[in-house]
């Protein structure tokens, strides 16, 4: 196929193989929040208060809390392109669908004259 | 868990307490730092797995211009998820820095509690008589050695895991309204302070943990004015090299690594921030030149003439952006009429020569936290 002729040709059934991809990568880094965001508290936080590390403390305190929310908002980007993905494989198979039905119309309609 | 005090220096200990608190938290914190790593870990595996993904679509065989869109559209998420794992990075190596920090911390309580212990022996072994006192007067001398190391550590920690805490939050915050801020600009302020802080234990000649930030902005600002300093920004970030804003009084004297790709520059604390752009604008035109730390053959005069040439072409850069700022006749004054400033090469290839190595410095560099505690010199207490 010639790069200037870009007809949209897909293949049926990829589509979903992608977004089912897709959905684990989100499940994964989700998995990963949860498992590894409540060790991750651990590097800020002391039983006893220590004058070394009251300026890294206090600058820590804030982290966890970014992380949840920057890592929380990928895995909603990465189900929302899962989602658009598995749309898109639909709507391409029912355009399919209804081309073939129209042809097949078509032939059946040349036939009988 | 942790690192216990040995037990035959509780007793001494208990002399200094106040001044050389033993802390017991790095083992919980490099539990978080392991943490952190792992967040890591689940972003880069979760970035590969969805380019996967998104390859897999181009690769079975689908073909159109909505995959351009698709895969474009990837792009940001692909980049996002770089900058949580880079995030996370970060934090973890700055939370890692700080447990480094606070043990260094514990091997100077227990080396000056040995120090001290050996004092007090000699003390009443020498002089039964004055022993009391002259073990007062160490007393004395090693909380004020402990107060000035723990001083010193906390800037350490300050400098080596605060700032990338600051970095890598943000990058996340960048992630969070990537509406209004790129994350890539966070990215490489994340990059600097990871360099900064780890760039080099190797060198004598420079300590990357001295570093003004405050100078830093403010010379920035006045760059971001010129045409010729907002070049000499750019080529500086094209090239990655770091710049560190030292307190070292000689502004002249600042220099370029080539080996390290830092610029270092002098007077931070003192001069102006006109006088700091200049001298970033030398020292960028100075690193494009590349230049050898050190005369190459039996005759250095060529080597000393290209390093003049050098100094001039700075020199000139120096007062063309002087100029453009407004201040024509002062950067005249200071970089064309005298024509000897500079020659930050000089120093550094003076200190190259006394360099030792990176043996001698690893061995000799958390004695420069103690050496008070080794000699009785200044930090003996005087009544």
């Amino acid at each position: 196929m010639s790069s200037t002729n870009r007809e949209i040709q897909t293949v049926y059934g990829s589509r979903l193989v992608s977004s089912s991809r897709l959905s684990e990568a989100a499940d994964g880094l989700e998995r990963g929040l949860h498992g590894s965001l409540d060790r991750a508290r651990n590097a800020g936080r002391t039983s006893d208060a220590d004058e070394l590390s009251e300026q890294f403390d206090a600058e820590f305190a804030e982290f966890p809390g970014l992380v949840r929310e920057a890592f929380g908002g990928t895995v909603t980007l990465l189900r929302d392109r899962a989602d658009k993905v598995s749309l898109s494989e639909r709507n391409y198979a029912s355009a399919e669908h209804a081309n073939m039905e129209s042809a097949h119309h078509l032939r059946a309609a040349l036939e009988e004259l | 868990m942790s690192w216990e005090l040995p037990s035959s220096l509780r007793w001494v200990h208990s002399l200094v307490a106040e001044e050389a608190p033993w802390p017991r938290d790095e083992m919980t914190r490099l539990e978080g730092a392991g943490g952190l790593m792992d967040l890591a870990a689940a972003n880069q595996s979760g970035q590969s797995q969805a380019g996967s993904a998104v390859a897999h679509v181009r690769a079975s065989g689908n073909v159109g211009s909505e995959i351009d869109v698709f895969e474009d559209s990837y792009s940001f998420d692909d980049r996002r998820m770089n900058d949580g794992a880079l995030a996370s990075l970060i934090a973890g190596g700055a939370t890692t820095v700080h447990v480094v920090f606070k043990t260094v911390w514990k091997w100077i309580v227990v080396l000056a509690l040995c120090v001290l212990l050996l004092h007090l022996i000699r003390a009443f072994l020498v002089n039964p008589g004055l022993g009391a006192l002259l073990s007062r007067l160490r007393i004395m001398a090693t909380r004020k050695a402990l107060r000035d190391a723990r001083g010193q550590v906390k800037q350490s920690i300050a400098t080596g895991a605060v700032h990338p805490i600051q970095a890598a939050k943000a990058i996340l915050k960048a992630m969070l309204d990537w509406s209004l801020a790129r994350p890539s600009r966070a990215v490489g302020v994340g990059l600097t302070a990871l360099q900064t802080t780890f760039v080099t234990a190797a060198t004598l000649a420079l300590d990357p943990f001295d570093d003004n930030p405050k100078a830093r902005r403010d010379a920035e600002r006045v760059l971001q004015q010129t045409p010729e300093g907002r070049a000499a920004l750019a080529y500086a970030r094209e090239h990655g090299i770091t710049t560190l804003y030292q307190s070292d009084p000689n502004m002249a004297w600042s220099d370029y690594d080539p080996q390290l790709n830092v610029i270092r520059i002098g007077g931070s604390d003192l001069a102006s921030p006109e006088a700091l752009a200049g001298e970033f604008v030398r020292q960028v035109t100075i690193a494009k030149d590349r230049w050898d730390t050190q005369p190459a053959g039996d005759d250095p005069s060529p080597w000393y003439d290209a390093r003049e040439r050098e100094e001039r072409a700075a020199n000139e850069a120096a007062y063309r952006m002087g100029s453009q700022l407004g201040y024509e006749e002062a950067a005249r004054e200071r970089y064309l009429d005298d024509h000897d400033y500079g020659g930050g090469h000089f120093q550094h290839w003076n200190e190259y020569e006394k360099q030792k190595g990176l043996g001698a410095t690893i061995t000799e560099w958390p004695y420069r936290y103690v050496e008070g505690l080794f000699n009785d010199g200044p930090l003996d207490f005087k009544p």
